[in-house]
């Protein structure tokens, strides 16, 4: 599983979004991962691993979302090797989503990015 | 038995059966409330005293207990599955997932099973439930076991039903101006009688009056209902299955555009052009190549 997503908190969006900008990331638009949990999706033509700006987790350690090809079997995985599940599948309008944690404070989503716009049979 | 044959019976007596042929007839009842998709090719399914045609881009629900007859006589074979869930487990979902998950479904929670979210009706096979049974698909295709992941892929194909019933039959059946709950729930279930005639015959010459004695509707009422309901037309409807047919062909298959406007039952090819340009914003040959 690759890094897809890094969720940053920060103090202020504003100056955040700015910041991101001279390294070369723009603005992409909200998104939302959790009903408390919203930000701004930075991204970069470049790099691999873009970042989701936001208040919600201000102070917080950062978060990182695992970009999968199938949520539900890696969280059926996941739960096999004993790891612990803090919200078991979603559905979000980018995809299905699950959350979980290493023990030691640092929170993981898996993300299966669904393109629903291209539904073609 | 062919290749892609794969039967599985888990713990809680849901089934996966998945089969492909290309002649084959299936008399039978539907022991559970069961889901019928059509991953490759059509399928003919005869029920109360109707007959549906199932492509890939539908599935179809059948209640505990329904009569079917399934018939498959297909150039190429045709891929079917069909899951099968057993009362107990939709019940006890019904009273965990749907009571925690009220907001999808905007307050309306079934109390028990109710035919009203079972009704046996085609349904778009797309979005969530398209991805989950595709993963589901690949699965059972590696002769996988794991009975965990197909209860997982189950369970999520219920969740997405449950959303896609909500959204399809509550938001739709509560467009109908009409204040009688039981009378509402009739005529919706008398509109997707009919759209499923559409979807079923689209590629046939098909005159109002077989539609109004399918779903037992005047012609007038028919109009006006479908259109609170659809916000189409019958048959404004009927040119959005059969454009929506022809784009699959165009992509899919290699035949012609004057093939391709007869298979899928419109008059002439000038017209044809004309209503694709117009819904897809392109030609069908630019979007063939493009496809």
């Amino acid at each position: 599983m690759e890094i897809k997503y890094i969720i940053l908190g920060v103090d202020n969006l504003e100056s955040a979004i700015e910041f991101f900008k001279k390294l070369g990331f723009s603005d992409k638009g909200t998104i939302s991962i959790k009903e408390d949990l919203n930000g701004i999706l930075i991204e970069n033509d470049v790099a691999m691993t873009s970042f989701i700006l936001t208040e919600d987790i201000r102070g917080k350690r950062p978060m990182f979302i695992l970009a999968t090809d199938d949520c539900l079997r890696e969280y059926q995985q996941l739960l096999s090797n004993g790891v612990n599940i803090k919200d078991s599948p979603y559905y979000l309008p980018i995809g299905l989503l699950a959350e979980f944690d290493d023990y030691s404070g640092n929170e993981f989503f898996i993300l299966e990015m669904r393109a629903y716009g291209n539904d073609e049979n | 038995m062919t290749k892609t044959d794969f039967y599985y019976k888990l713990a809680n007596n849901n089934e996966i059966y998945r089969f492909g042929a290309c002649d084959k007839k299936i008399i039978g009842r539907s022991e559970n409330f069961s889901f019928h998709f059509v991953l490759q090719g059509n399928a003919d399914v005869y029920l109360n005293n109707r007959t549906i045609k199932l492509y890939p881009d539908c599935f179809l629900i059948l209640n505990s207990g329904t009569h079917f007859t399934s018939l498959i006589n297909s150039p190429t074979e045709a891929q079917i599955l069909s899951l099968s869930f057993d009362v107990k487990f939709i019940n006890d979902f019904i009273n965990s997932w749907t009571r925690k998950n009220h907001h999808l479904l905007n307050g309306n929670i079934p109390s028990r099973l109710e035919p009203y979210f079972f009704s046996e009706t085609m349904h778009s096979f797309n979005g969530d439930i398209k991805y989950n049974i595709a993963h589901l698909g690949r699965l059972i295709s590696k002769g996988s076991r794991n009975e965990l992941l197909m209860n997982e892929y189950l369970y999520h194909t219920l969740i997405n039903y449950f959303v896609i019933s909500y959204k399809e039959i509550f938001q739709r059946a509560e467009k109908l101006q009409v204040s009688n709950q039981a009378t509402r729930t009739e005529i919706y279930r008398r509109l997707a009688i009919a759209k499923d005639y559409l979807y079923s015959n689209y590629d046939k010459d098909i005159n109002i009056e077989d539609i109004t004695s399918e779903a037992c509707m005047s012609r007038t009422h028919l109009f006006s209902m479908f259109k609170q309901v659809y916000d189409l037309t019958p048959h404004q409807f009927l040119v959005q299955i059969r454009l929506k047919r022809a784009q699959f062909l165009l992509r899919k298959t290699d035949y012609s555009v004057n093939q391709i406007v007869s298979l899928v039952g419109f008059d002439s090819p000038n017209s044809f052009i004309r209503l694709f340009r117009t819904k897809f914003h392109v030609t069908p040959l630019i979007y063939r190549l493009s496809a």
